[in-house]
């Protein structure tokens, strides 16, 4: 385990003394005596350095032709799906402990919106157990949901549906309340009308009965239903918040989450979100399995390199017996790598560029190839190719000459007790 | 301590070499070796006796077990690898058994780039690389690649390779292995006229009993141990 964090630490300082300024410098002077030599031995192992191109160019074309399937689908399946309706732009339910003074604690919500408190109330009711909603008089839900008449003192809103199926009437009585014992208590609220169309289909509101605010908190109160403040007050256990500036819903919910870390949110979700869900998180199963195919692109990058390497032994020696720096081979072998990994790279990315557009006319979800994905493939590209000659190159950097030209086996860690174990046969 | 000579350009001290095989095999136990600037030094012993480990020790293609080699004043085990591979870049030329030369390059170009690894313009280079194919009866092959090249062309293309920094010393293992008697003896003339001409200190590694006449001095080894040295002043040719 120590060998092998010591190798990792080996391997980080290997990549930050490679990326110093004088390293860089060498680097950049040595690129004339080099690229010739690598150009060289890539025109005598063409098909074999063709292999890196077409690993890579795959790969591409395979993160590209996916990213832009994963991205159509999600795009195509938001816009069949509907948005869930609700009256506010965040809804947080159940407040939980601790919330009662929320409303100072939501004083904030004024710089980016607007917000109000309503109670919501699971009780037992002469319809069966009901979302009993209360509103206050002046609250902005009645009209956001569209609901004209709204009820007076005593009086209770009924949605259509059920209205329907209980033959309800207006002037109909109706019990709210909760189940003690074998009896019921509560009170009696009168129908004074029902409400439809946009209303019903709304999350909160849809099945619920409406009732005027500080009916529910007294017969909450009195019923010993609600949670009550050190000062014995009852408040209402949701808010409601309607962003002032579109655009800020992110930013909102993540404040209202902040005050009541208890509490359920509920937000109407935009598609755009639910495309990024479906593809965009960091580990989303799409996010894996485009990342697979790099890491099955550099595996082939790997083996090419590795084979190109172990065939090349005696030579690489020769050049480290002449008087090659181990970072000067290191420099020629990732050059050699890079010549067709870059020609690759461009193929596949013009190569999925015109499979995703052929595939397109005929798809029925809609198919692009993005910026950030051509991005996105241009950076895997390299990270994995660096990252599959990296190890081979490395290698060949740490053997000594006569380890080579012996053609012996090569071990990641030069010590000789390595050599002497031979457990894992080297390469 | 064998020495060769009191102007020492090569000092080997306690030279020993293990490899890590099994329980370990020691593949030279110790050498002590003074060789002076512009001798011309046979290494010589049976199959198996150590000459291509100490060879490779003096060359500092590899590295001790024990003991230290000094070049011109300079001890291997003070320089880090980079170090080392500069000091074989001016130092030191290196001609092998089975000639290694770059396949991808020409002929020209092998003789070429250990004088552009040295930072040589290209076109000093390509001057003094067609003065070394000539020197070395070559120059009419500059531009054909090694499997173009017969053994004896081959190997005689590595000695102007390994000439091309005009070194201290030139080691050469077991360069005539893989040639006829004939190109054998051109090699060893080739090796013998650079000697005298420039000054070079060349060591030699063969088990050909016939090649001790070319030298100076012969180091006899055997089982990893260097056994006696004979000072034959100034050999043939």
């Amino acid at each position: 385990m120590m060998d092998f964090v010591n190798g990792a630490f080996r391997l980080l300082g290997s990549v930050v003394r490679a990326l110093s300024p004088k390293n860089v410098a060498r680097t950049v002077r040595e690129l004339p005596l080099y690229t010739p030599l690598a150009l060289r031995s890539v025109r005598r192992r063409l098909l074999r350095y063709l292999l890196v191109g077409l690993c890579l160019g795959a790969g591409i074309i395979v993160f590209l032709a996916l990213s832009a399937a994963f991205r159509g689908t999600a795009l195509n399946v938001a816009g069949r799906t509907e948005d869930l309706v609700l009256p506010a732009d965040v809804v947080a339910l159940d407040l939980g402990p601790g919330s009662v003074g929320s409303a100072e604690a939501l004083g904030w919500v004024s710089q980016a919106g607007t917000y109000e408190l309503f109670d919501r109330w699971q009780c037992e009711t002469s319809l069966g157990t009901r979302w009993a909603i209360g509103l206050a008089d002046d609250s902005g839900l009645w009209q956001a949901a569209g609901v004209g008449d709204r009820p007076g003192p005593g009086e209770v809103l009924v949605p259509e549906s059920l209205a329907q199926a209980c033959s309800l009437a207006p002037g109909d009585v109706v019990k709210i309340g909760v189940v003690a014992g074998l009896g019921f208590t509560g009170g009696e609220f009168r129908v004074r009308g029902v409400f439809g169309g946009e209303v019903a289909r709304d999350a909160l509101l849809g099945e619920a009965l409406l009732l005027r605010l500080p009916d529910v908190l007294s017969l909450r109160a009195e019923l010993g239903a609600a949670p009550v403040g050190p000062g014995g007050e009852v408040e209402p256990n949701a808010v409601a918040v309607r962003e002032r500036d579109a655009g800020d819903r992110r930013r909102l919910i993540g404040r209202v989450r902040e005050i009541f870390p208890g509490a359920t949110l509920w937000w109407p979700e935009l598609p755009s979100d639910r495309a990024y869900r479906a593809v965009g998180g960091f580990l989303s199963p799409g996010n894996v399995i485009l990342a697979l195919v790099f890491v099955m692109a550099g595996l082939g990058v790997f083996n090419v390199m590795l084979l190109t390497l172990l065939q090349r032994k005696v030579q690489l020696g020769v050049l480290k017996a002449l008087g090659s720096l181990d970072e000067e081979v290191f420099l020629l072998l990732l050059l050699e790598g890079s010549f067709t990994a870059a020609g690759g790279t461009a193929l596949g990315l013009v190569g999925g560029a015109l499979l995703v557009r052929f595939v397109d006319r005929t798809s029925i979800v809609p198919l692009s190839v993005t910026t950030s994905s051509v991005a996105w493939a241009l950076v895997l590209a390299i990270v994995s190719f660096l990252l599959a000659a990296w190890l081979p190159a490395t290698l060949c950097r740490r053997a000594t000459p006569i380890q080579l030209m012996a053609g012996r086996r090569l071990y990641l860690n030069p010590r000789s007790t390595c050599a002497q174990c031979g457990r894992c046969g080297g390469f | 301590m064998v020495e060769t000579n009191d102007r020492p350009i090569l000092r080997a001290t306690r030279l020993a070499r293990r490899f890590p095989v099994g329980e370990g095999v020691w593949a030279l136990k110790r050498a002590d070796l003074t060789i002076a600037r512009g001798a011309f030094v046979l290494v010589t012993g049976p199959s198996g006796c150590g000459k291509t480990t100490l060879l490779n020790l003096l060359g500092g293609l590899d590295r001790p077990t024990r003991g230290d080699v000094e070049v011109g004043g300079v001890l291997f085990s003070k320089l880090n690898e980079s170090g080392l591979a500069r000091l074989r870049r001016r130092e030191i030329g290196f001609v092998f058994q089975f000639f290694n030369l770059l396949a991808d390059l020409t002929a020209a170009e092998n003789v070429e780039l250990p004088m552009r690894m040295v930072g040589l313009r290209k076109a000093e280079a390509a001057k003094r690389t067609t003065e070394l194919l000539e020197a070395v009866g070559m120059s009419h092959r500059a531009r054909h690649t090694p499997f173009e090249l017969s053994g004896g062309e081959q190997q005689r293309v590595a000695v102007a390779r390994a000439l091309a920094n005009q070194p201290s010393i030139v080691l050469a293992d077991e360069p005539t292995g893989n040639l006829d008697s004939k190109n054998s003896a051109e090699i060893m003339e080739l090796f013998k006229r650079f000697n005298r001409g420039t000054g070079q200190t060349f060591v030699i590694v063969s088990h050909a009993p016939g090649f001790a006449d070319y030298a100076d001095h012969v180091v006899h080894m055997k089982d990893g141990e260097i056994t006696g040295i004979d000072h034959r002043g100034g050999g043939r040719g």
